[in-house]
C-alpha cells in the first residue's frame, strides 16, 4: 500500500516536472485559431505552421547557430583553462592552494549585473560589441569558477600515486597531465562540459546587453524579445521554446549520470 | 628544490588571466563607476559618494530591495521543502530512479526566459490553462497580489530539482546502519527522520541553501520575461531596476551604485552562511 | 646502477619534521631498506630520491651528481608502489612500455622492450589485460616489470609488499630479491615489517621520529641493536626487556652490569635464547606462568607481570599449565644490556 503512495508521489513529481514544458509542446503544435480557446487541451488539427513561421521569418535560425557556437567556444575554453588550473589545485600543491580555492568559490557567487556596466563599456571600447567572441570569453570567464572547482574535484579522486608514477616514469608536469591524468578525469571533463554548456545556452543578461543584432544574438534573447506590441504570437513563441530547449534538455537526460555527478561533486563531500 | 614551489604557475595563469579581465577588473572598474556621473551627452565626473547618497534616500531602490528579500526568502524556504520531499521520495525509487531523474532535470535544464515564457503562457488571464483549470479569472502578471507570487512560484518550479538533487547525494551518504540502530532503539518513521536523517543532512542543506540563496538574490530573467518589472514596481527586484538604470535610462554611474549595492548584498548573504557552515563544522 | 647519498637532509611539513638531518651512503647496487613504524616518514624519504618533493635542506646525489634540483623525469630512478600505481586506461604492455615511450622510444622497440621484461616475470599471457582484470599478485608484478623495463640507475620500493596476502607476499619477496640478485640495481627500500627487512637487505636503516637509530646488516641489527627501541622492534617475538633488579642474581648479569647501578639499566633477551623448564635449576628466572602459546615448532610460555613479563620458549620434553611456576635459562652471550632512561645499548 506505502508502495503506491510511493508511485503515485513520483508520478506527481513526474508530472509537475513535465507538465509546462509538455504544455508548450502542445501549444506549438495548435493552429492559431485553437490557440485563443479553452477548452481543447490537445491540439485537434496539429500543424508545424509555427515552426515553419519562426524559421523562416524570423531569424530564429541564426539565434540557434549564434548560441551554438557562444555555448561550444566557452565550453571548450573552460574546459581547458578550468582542468589546467583544477590539475594544478589538486596535484601540484601550490601554496595557498586553499585559499585560492575560497575565492574561486566566492566569484562564482558574483551577481552578474554588478559586472555588466563596466563589461559592456570595456566591450565596445574594444570593439567587441555584438561579436560571438565578447559572448565566448564573458561566458567562459563567468562558467570557469565552476570548472575549476568541478575539475579540481574530479583530479583530487585520482589517486595521487598514479601522479607520482608518471612523473617517476619520465613525464614533466605537463606530460603527466595529458598522458595520465586528462584521459583518468574524462567523465569529469564531460560532467564540466555538460554543464557549462547548459549554462551558456541558457544565459540572458550578458547576451541582452552585449549585442544588438543577429550578428550575436542568442536564442534567449530571442525568445524574450520575441514582438509582441498588439498581437502576441503564442504559437511561435511556444514554436520557438521548444527549439531553444531540445538540445540542452536532450543533453542533459542523454548524459544525467554525468550530470548529476556535476552537481553534486564536492557539495556533498564539502 | 624552489623550481618546484613555481611549478604550478604555468598551469593557473591562463585562467587566472581570463578572470582577471572578465570578473576582477569588472569589478573594480563598477566601483569607480559608481563613483562617477556618467550619462550620454556629458562627460564623466567624478562625484564621490553622491550616488551613495541618492541611493540611500530613492524609494524605488528600498522597494527592489524588498522585492528581492521576499522573493529570496519565499522561494529559497519552498525550495528546500519541496526539494527536500522531492529527494526523499526519489530516494526510494529503485529502478524507476532514471526516469524521474530525466523527468525532474527537464525544469533545470531550460533555459530561464523560456520557462518564463512557457509560465507566462500558462498564466495568460483570458487563454491560460491555470484559469482553466481553477475556473478562475485571475490576471496573475497584472495583479499587484499576485504578481511576486506569481514569479516565486515560477522559480520553485525551475529550481527545486537541483535542490532536490544535491538533498538527494547528501540521502545517499548517510549510513543504513544508522536507520536500523534507530529502528532496534524503537524510533518512528518520523522520530528516524528528526533526529537522524536532518541533522545528518543539515550540511548539504546549507550548502544547497546558500546556493539558492545567491541565485535568488540575482533574479533578472525570469523577471524580465514575466512583468519586466511591473505592476507598478510591484515585482521589481534589485537586479531589474539596475538594469533599468544603466540600459534605458543610460546612467552608467547611478546604474553602478545599484550595481555595488548588490555586490554588497550578495557579499553579507555569503558571509552569514560561511559562519554557519564552520560553526556546523565546529 | 649508481650510488646514493643523502647529505644532511632535513624535511618538515609545517610542525612535523619527518627527516632531521639525515646523512647516508647507499653503495652501488645495495639492497637498503628503510625499516620503521608506520607513519614515521619513510615513504617521504623515497619521495625525497625520488625528486617528487623537495627536501627541506639538503642535498641528494644520485651516481655522483647533485640533484636535488632536478625534477623526477630527469633522474633516473624508478618506482614500485604499495598501490600498484597501474595505469588503469592502459593494459599490462602500455604499462610496461610506458617508461620507455616517455624517453623518445619507438612504439615498436618499446613494446619488444615490454614484451622481454614481461617474459622474465611471467606476465606474457597478460600483456593485453587491463588492471582492473589483474589479481593482487599480477598487478605488483606489473609494477616490477615497470619499473625494471627502463634498467634505471636505482628502484625506489614504498612497502610493495603490504596489499598483499601473507602467501603471496613471501612469492613477490622472492621475485624482487632474484631481480635483485640478477640485475644488482641499487635498491631502496622501504617498510615496517622487519622480517622483510631482514630477509631482502644487505643493510637495514632503522628509523624513528626522522632519525636513523641504527644502520647496519641486518644479522648486526638483529645481534647487537643499537638501543632498547631497535631491539623490540626488529626480531619476532619481540625482544623481551626486564629491569636490571629482577635479574641482579644472577652472576652472568651481576658480571655484565660491572658495578654500574641495576636501577639504570634494562637488561634484553630475545625469546628465543630463554628456555623454559618446570623444574627449579640454579641461576634461573622463577616466575608464575600466564599463558601458554601453542606455535607449531615451538611453544611460547609467557610468565610474569607488570616490568617483569616475560616470553620464552618451552624446553623440548616439558609441560606446563597456567599457574605453575616457570623456570627461564639463558646464557651469558645472549644478555644485551640498555641504559634504562635512554635505551642506548650499554655494551
Amino acid at each position: 500500500m506505502r508502495r503506491l503512495g510511493l508511485w503515485a508521489g513520483l508520478a506527481a513529481v513526474m508530472a509537475w516536472s513535465l507538465a509546462p514544458f509538455v504544455w508548450q509542446l502542445l501549444t506549438s503544435l495548435k493552429p492559431v485559431a485553437e490557440l485563443e480557446a479553452l477548452p481543447p487541451l490537445l491540439p485537434g488539427s496539429p500543424t508545424l505552421e509555427h515552426y515553419r513561421a519562426i524559421l523562416a521569418g524570423e531569424p530564429f535560425g541564426w539565434l540557434m547557430l549564434n548560441s551554438l557556437v557562444a555555448a561550444a567556444g566557452a565550453t571548450a575554453l573552460a574546459l581547458v583553462l578550468g582542468s589546467l588550473a583544477g590539475f594544478a589545485l589538486a596535484k601540484l600543491r601550490p601554496p595557498g592552494r586553499a585559499a585560492t580555492l575560497a575565492a574561486v568559490v566566492t566569484l562564482s557567487m558574483l551577481p552578474p549585473i554588478a559586472t555588466v556596466s563596466p563589461l559592456f563599456l570595456m566591450v565596445s571600447a574594444t570593439g567587441l560589441h555584438d561579436t560571438l567572441i565578447a559572448l565566448v570569453l564573458v561566458y567562459a570567464g563567468f562558467a570557469l569558477p565552476l570548472a575549476v572547482w568541478l575539475m579540481t574535484q574530479f583530479f583530487r579522486g585520482v589517486p595521487d600515486e598514479l601522479y607520482i608514477a608518471a612523473r617517476v616514469d619520465g613525464c614533466s608536469a605537463l606530460g603527466a597531465f595529458v598522458r595520465v591524468m586528462l584521459p583518468l578525469a574524462t567523465p569529469g571533463l564531460v560532467a564540466t562540459g555538460l554543464l557549462v554548456f547548459i549554462f551558456a545556452w541558457n544565459e540572458f543578461l550578458f547576451a541582452l546587453s552585449l549585442t544588438a543584432s543577429t550578428a550575436a544574438r542568442t536564442v534567449p534573447v530571442g525568445i524574450a524579445l520575441f514582438p509582441g506590441l498588439h498581437e502576441v504570437p503564442w504559437g511561435e513563441i511556444a514554436a520557438g521554446s521548444v527549439l531553444a530547449t531540445a538540445p540542452v534538455v536532450l543533453l542533459a537526460i542523454a548524459f544525467q549520470r554525468r550530470v548529476l555527478d556535476g552537481l553534486t561533486a564536492g557539495a556533498v563531500k564539502g | 628544490m624552489k623550481a618546484a614551489r613555481f611549478e604550478s604557475a604555468p598551469f593557473l595563469a591562463p585562467a587566472a588571466a581570463l578572470l582577471a579581465v572578465v570578473t576582477a577588473v569588472p569589478m573594480a572598474y563598477v566601483v569607480w563607476l559608481s563613483l562617477e556621473v556618467r550619462t550620454p551627452f556629458r562627460a564623466p565626473a567624478f562625484v564621490g559618494l553622491d550616488n551613495y547618497l541618492r541611493l540611500a534616500s530613492d524609494g524605488r531602490f528600498w522597494n527592489a530591495l524588498w522585492n528581492t528579500a521576499y522573493f529570496t526568502a519565499a522561494s529559497v524556504a519552498l525550495e528546500l521543502v519541496l526539494g527536500l520531499a522531492v529527494a526523499l521520495a526519489v530516494a526510494r525509487a529503485g529502478r524507476t530512479r532514471a526516469l524521474v531523474y530525466g523527468a525532474i532535470l527537464v525544469p533545470w535544464a531550460i533555459p530561464t526566459v523560456v520557462s518564463a515564457r512557457m509560465w507566462e503562457w500558462m498564466y495568460n488571464p483570458e487563454t491560460g490553462v491555470l484559469n482553466y483549470l481553477l475556473g478562475a479569472r485571475v490576471n496573475w502578471l497584472g495583479d499587484p497580489t499576485w504578481a511576486l507570487h506569481a514569479a516565486i512560484a515560477m522559480d520553485v518550479w525551475k529550481s527545486t530539482p537541483f535542490v532536490a538533487l544535491l538533498l538527494l547525494a547528501g540521502l545517499q551518504g548517510i549510513p543504513r546502519d544508522l536507520y536500523r540502530a534507530a529502528a532496534t532503539d524503537g524510533a518512528s518513521a518520523w522520530t528516524a527522520f528528526v533526529r537522524v536523517t536532518l541533522p545528518l543532512l543539515m550540511p548539504v542543506i546549507l550548502v544547497a541553501a546558500v546556493f539558492r540563496t545567491i541565485d535568488a538574490l540575482r533574479v533578472f530573467d525570469a523577471v524580465y520575461v514575466l512583468t519586466g518589472g511591473g505592476p507598478a514596481n510591484g515585482t521589481e527586484t534589485l537586479s531589474i531596476y539596475a538594469y533599468k538604470v544603466l540600459f534605458q535610462t543610460l546612467d552608467f554611474g547611478y546604474g553602478s551604485a545599484l550595481a555595488v549595492a548588490m555586490l554588497a548584498v550578495a557579499a553579507a548573504a555569503t558571509l552569514a552562511y560561511a559562519r554557519l557552515l564552520r560553526e556546523g563544522a565546529a | 646502477m649508481a650510488a646514493i647519498a643523502l647529505e644532511r637532509v632535513s624535511k618538515r611539513f609545517g610542525a612535523t619534521v619527518v627527516a632531521d638531518d639525515l646523512s647516508l651512503e647507499i653503495a652501488d647496487g645495495e639492497f637498503f631498506v628503510f625499516l620503521g613504524p608506520s607513519g614515521c616518514g619513510k615513504s617521504t624519504l623515497l619521495h625525497l630520491v625520488a625528486g617528487v618533493e623537495p627536501p627541506s635542506s639538503g642535498r641528494i646525489r644520485i651516481g655522483g651528481t647533485d640533484v636535488t634540483n632536478l625534477p623526477p623525469q630527469k633522474r633516473d630512478v624508478a618506482m614500485v608502489f604499495q598501490t600498484y600505481a597501474l595505469y588503469p586506461h592502459l593494459d599490462v604492455a602500455g604499462n610496461l612500455a610506458f617508461p620507455l615511450r616517455n624517453r623518445g622510444l619507438g612504439r615498436r622497440a618499446a613494446r619488444a622492450a615490454a614484451e622481454r621484461v614481461a617474459g622474465a616475470l611471467g606476465l606474457t599471457p597478460l600483456l593485453d589485460k587491463h588492471p582492473r582484470q589483474l589479481s593482487g599478485g599480477q598487478r605488483q608484478r606489473v609494477a616490477l616489470g615497470r619499473a625494471l623495463v627502463r634498467r634505471p640507475a636505482a628502484f625506489l620500493m614504498d612497502e610493495p609488499l603490504s596489499n598483499l596476502d601473507a602467501a603471496l607476499r613471501v612469492e613477490i619477496r622472492e621475485e624482487i630479491k632474484r631481480v635483485h640478485q640478477t640485475h644488482r640495481i641499487t635498491t631502496v627500500y622501504v617498510t615496517h615489517d622487519q622480517e622483510e627487512a631482514l630477509a631482502l637487505a644487505d643493510r637495514i636503516a632503522v628509523l624513528r621520529d626522522g632519525r636513523v637509530v641504527q644502520c647496519d646488516a641486518p644479522g648486526t641489527v638483529y645481534a647487537r641493536p643499537a638501543d632498547a627501541f631497535v631491539a623490540r622492534f626488529v626480531g619476532t617475538p619481540p625482544m623481551n626487556l626486564l629491569p636490571a633488579a629482577a635479574l641482579a642474581g644472577h652472576p652472568a648479569v651481576r658480571a655484565l652490569l660491572d658495578g654500574r647501578d641495576p636501577a639504570g639499566v634494562t637488561v634484553g633477551l630475545r625469546p628465543h635464547a630463554l628456555a623454559v623448564h618446570a623444574a627449579a635449576r640454579p641461576d634461573t628466572l622463577a616466575l608464575e606462568v600466564a599463558l601458554v602459546e601453542p606455535a607449531g615448532s615451538e611453544t611460547w610460555v609467557v610468565a610474569g607481570a607488570g616490568e617483569a613479563r616475560v616470553k620464552g620458549r618451552l624446553a623440548p620434553g616439558v609441560a606446563l599449565a597456567p599457574g605453575q611456576m616457570a623456570h627461564f635459562a639463558f646464557a651469558a652471550d645472549h644478555l644485551h644490556l640498555f641504559d634504562a632512561r635512554s635505551g642506548r645499548r650499554l655494551d
